[in-house]
Formats: structure tokens, sequence, C-alpha cells
């Protein structure tokens, strides 16, 4: 993963929650955190505008860990801008 | 036999304020909240409004909940339970698992229609917020009003543009009438202050740029609102077995169409919604002493209006106190005539009559007793409140005093 991505997500993901960021990590899986499928879009899709990417809600398949959605991120984002 | 329905909770957010007592005090005091609009692109040429001021959403809501509460449902939201708690009802208790809740709108969920569509058309986007439907729906705000304080019984909105709310009140005590529930949970919202909605108001020229001043010689036409205004009703039975505090009870309603021109207002119809009213609630025309005009400011309506007063009410007509609190709270669509309902209990139940506030000199065909500028201590016994809608909908609610 080329960019820090990793706590853009969680802090979204603690946003959409509102709550304390302490214990949210990447091993987490997004149904354990009371997150489900329309949560797990809404959250992708505010990523995307953070991040200016268009999220392909496609790839994500639920459930998963929040660590799964970086590297297809960070695919997104390199197809978008090439190194 | 019918059953007889009583007004046991109030809830409004306006331009005069976020809750019931700042905006009887607004209209007690002949206060306009109408001025310059703010947060609108500077292409727009309307320049004045009656804007929830200093409103934060995130005070009162969630960011989750934010996510799929458009302005709109978040007016409904809070007003609604403000209705309840007044009432002395619980959010998510027993009762309210058995309510209805009926909510009107003229216009929906207008700020996640314009967020969409900005994505689509002006950022070039190829996808939208996944929450744009659920959001967007003309239901939302019922929907969000049922999910927030717990209602289970039937729930569904209201669309017929400006008299929504007043439609949706009379739905609810259809309902409770016919024996379906004990309690519905009506109103109305609306949020129009959108690039779309505001260009598409400029195009009509109804819009002043002034002030909105009802009935006078320097009308300039009527004034954009917003917010929402929610009434608990229940049956006088159900409020006396639970102790319950009663404002007023609602005592009849009638709804008339034109059936004739789109924005015209018609003398016809409107006299036959206010015979209407009258007659479902077994009233005599001289037993009203206070009207809540539709009052928009516009010559069309004010002409009509009061001449359809004069057919109905006859020689009474000079006796009654006619007000239009649009001049107070602007014209928020679908939730103006929920809002003018609430002021009309509040006047009936503390015997003052909220005035037609900027009332300079009345306006040719304009004769009746506007209540100009200052509030009006008197007994009121039975009050109509009057709302006509774009496309010819008319509602009439009569209130009386339970004292």
């Amino acid at each position: 993963v080329r960019y820090s991505l990793q706590p853009i997500v969680i802090k979204e993901i603690v946003n959409h929650l509102s709550c304390p960021p302490e214990g949210i990590s990447a091993e987490i899986r997004m149904d354990a955190l009371g997150i489900d499928s329309l949560g797990a879009i809404t959250i992708l899709s505010e990523l995307g505008d953070k991040l200016d990417i268009e999220v392909l809600y496609e790839i994500f398949d639920s459930p998963y860990a929040i660590g799964d959605i970086l590297t297809p991120l960070d695919q997104i984002i390199a197809q978008k801008n090439p190194a | 036999m019918s059953r007889r329905i009583v007004i046991s909770g109030l809830g409004c957010i306006s331009s005069l304020g976020t809750n019931v007592a700042v905006f009887w005090e607004g209209l007690a005091n002949g206060r306009s909240a109408i001025g310059a609009l703010s947060g609108v692109d500077s292409d727009i040429r309307i320049s004045v409004g009656a804007q929830v001021g200093g409103f934060q959403p995130e005070a009162h809501f969630s960011n989750k909940d934010l996510t799929i509460l458009d302005r709109f449902s978040q007016f409904a939201v809070l007003a609604a339970k403000e209705a309840i708690e007044d009432a002395g009802l619980s959010a998510n208790g027993s009762i309210l698992a058995t309510a209805a809740g009926v909510i009107g709108s003229g216009c929906g969920a207008k700020q996640t229609d314009e967020e969409t569509y900005r994505k689509l058309y002006k950022e070039g986007r190829t996808r939208v917020h996944p929450l744009s439907i659920p959001k967007g729906m003309h239901n939302a705000a019922a929907s969000m009003v049922s999910q927030h304080i717990g209602i289970r019984g039937p729930v569904f909105s209201i669309a017929s543009a400006c008299a929504s709310g007043a439609h949706a009140v009379i739905q609810g005590a259809m309902m409770i009438r016919l024996g379906l529930v004990d309690v519905a949970v009506v109103g109305g919202t609306d949020a129009p202050f959108t690039y779309e909605m505001l260009k598409a108001w400029e195009a009509l020229r109804v819009v002043s740029n002034d002030t909105c001043r009802p009935f006078s010689r320097n009308r300039s036409g009527m004034v954009l609102g917003e917010g929402a205004a929610m009434l608990v009703l229940e049956t006088a039975e159900h409020a006396a077995s639970r102790g319950a505090h009663c404002y007023a009870e609602l005592a009849g309603f009638g709804m008339t169409s034109d059936a004739g021109h789109v924005t015209r207002p018609d003398t016809d119809g409107i006299a036959a919604a206010i015979r209407a009213a009258l007659s479902d609630a077994a009233l005599d025309p001289d037993a009203v002493s206070y009207i809540n005009a539709h009052g928009t400011g516009t010559e069309a309506n004010d002409l009509a209006e009061t001449e359809a007063i004069h057919q109905v009410f006859g020689k009474h007509a000079q006796s009654l106190a006619v007000s239009a609190t649009k001049s107070m709270h602007g014209h928020a669509l679908g939730a103006a005539s929920a809002m003018e309902l609430v002021a009309t209990v509040l006047a009936v139940q503390k015997g003052l009559i909220p005035p037609t506030a900027n009332f300079t000199s009345a306006g040719d065909g304009c004769d009746l007793d506007y209540v100009p500028n200052h509030a009006r201590a008197e007994t009121i016994d039975i009050a109509l409140s009057n709302s006509f809608a774009f496309g010819g909908l008319n509602a009439v609610i009569a209130v009386r005093s339970l004292s």
C-alpha cells in the first residue's frame, strides 16, 4: 500500500460510527463493528469522495476486515495516478 | 359514532426558533423572522427568506444518522420528538408502537437531490452516494420519524404542495375517527433553500425581495421559509385515560380541489373547503371567531381568500379576526400549514391572536380585520386554519377550545 490509507479508513469508520478510535484496527471485521452492507458502501462512498476516486463497490464482498479494504483502494488510486 | 380528537402535543422548528416556545413568543410579539438569505449562490435573485438560523445538525444527530437524514428529515424528526415529549409520550413507548405517523412535504428531500445532481451533472462523476435513494425518497422524513421515535403503526407521507401538512393532519385524524389507531403523530416538513428550488421559485415570479405583507396594499409576494411542525392527535378518551394535558379539540376538517388553474386560487373552491370544515364540525359560521389565513402575500391569494371568507360568513366576516402568520415564519411550503395549525391551536388555548406582521394599509379588495402588527387578546372558542396549495388543493381545519 503506497499511501497511508489505514488511518484514513479507520478515521472514516470512527466518524461513521461516532465511536472512539481505540480498539479499531485493520484486523477487525466490519460486521463485528455492526456495519452492515449499506453502512459499508456508505463508508466506501465517503472514502471515495475524500480520496477523489470512484470506488467500485462490487470488489468488496462482505463480510471482510477493515484491512481488506486497503489494497483494493490502493489499486484504484494507483490506476488513477500511475507512478 | 365519531370519536372526539384532541391535540395533546406540539413540536415546531422554524425560522422563529427551534422549539414551540420560541415560535409562539415570536408570533405573540409580531416578530418577523424574514431576513437576508444566507448560504446561497450569488446569482440567485431572491434575496430574502425565512431560514432556520444557526441550526447545527451535528448538535442533534450523530454522523451516522446524518448520512441518511436530509435536512427536511432532520426538521421532521426534531419537531416530532418535541411533540411526543410535550404529549408526555416517550420514544419507543408502547403507545407509539400502535400509533400512526403521517408527514406532509411539498418538495421532499431537495438537499439530497441537489447533491446528487451536482455530482452527476456539474462534477461529472459517474457514481453518487449509495444512500441517495433512501435519503432522498419523499417518504424519508416519515420513515425517519418512525425510526427515531418508534412509531410502528401506519406511517406514510403526503404530498399536496402548500397544503401537505394540513392534509397529513387530516389523514391522521381520519385514521383515529375510523378506529384504526388511537394516537397519530402528524405534521409537515420542508427545506427548500437549494439552488434549484430558488431558481425555480425565481422563475415563477411570485417571491418578494422585500418582505411578506399579506393583505397589504404594497404587498410584493410570498417569502419562502423552512422547518417542520408536528402535532400529537389522540382520542379524547385515550388522552383522558392517561391524564394527558390537551391544548384543544380538532373539531373538524374540509378538503376540496379547484379542478381549475394550477396556480391561481379559486374563490369557490376555497369557500367550499371552509364550508366543508364547518359542516364536518357541525358548526354555524357565526361560531368562528378567528381564521389563521393561508395569507401568502400574493395578490391572487389575498383577494381570493378574502372573497371566499365573505362568501361563507356573510356579515359575520366583519366580526372575524383573520391573520396571516406567514408574515413571520415565511411560507415553509409543506410545513407551513402545520406551523399555522400549531399557531391556531395556541391562539385558541392562550386566548391570543397572533398578528399579520409587516402590515401597512389594506390592499384593494382586502376589507377584513387582519389583526395588523400586534397580537390581540381575545377569547376564542372556534378557529379555522386555512391552507391552499398549487394545483388547486384546499384544506381547512377547525379547532375548538377545551375551556
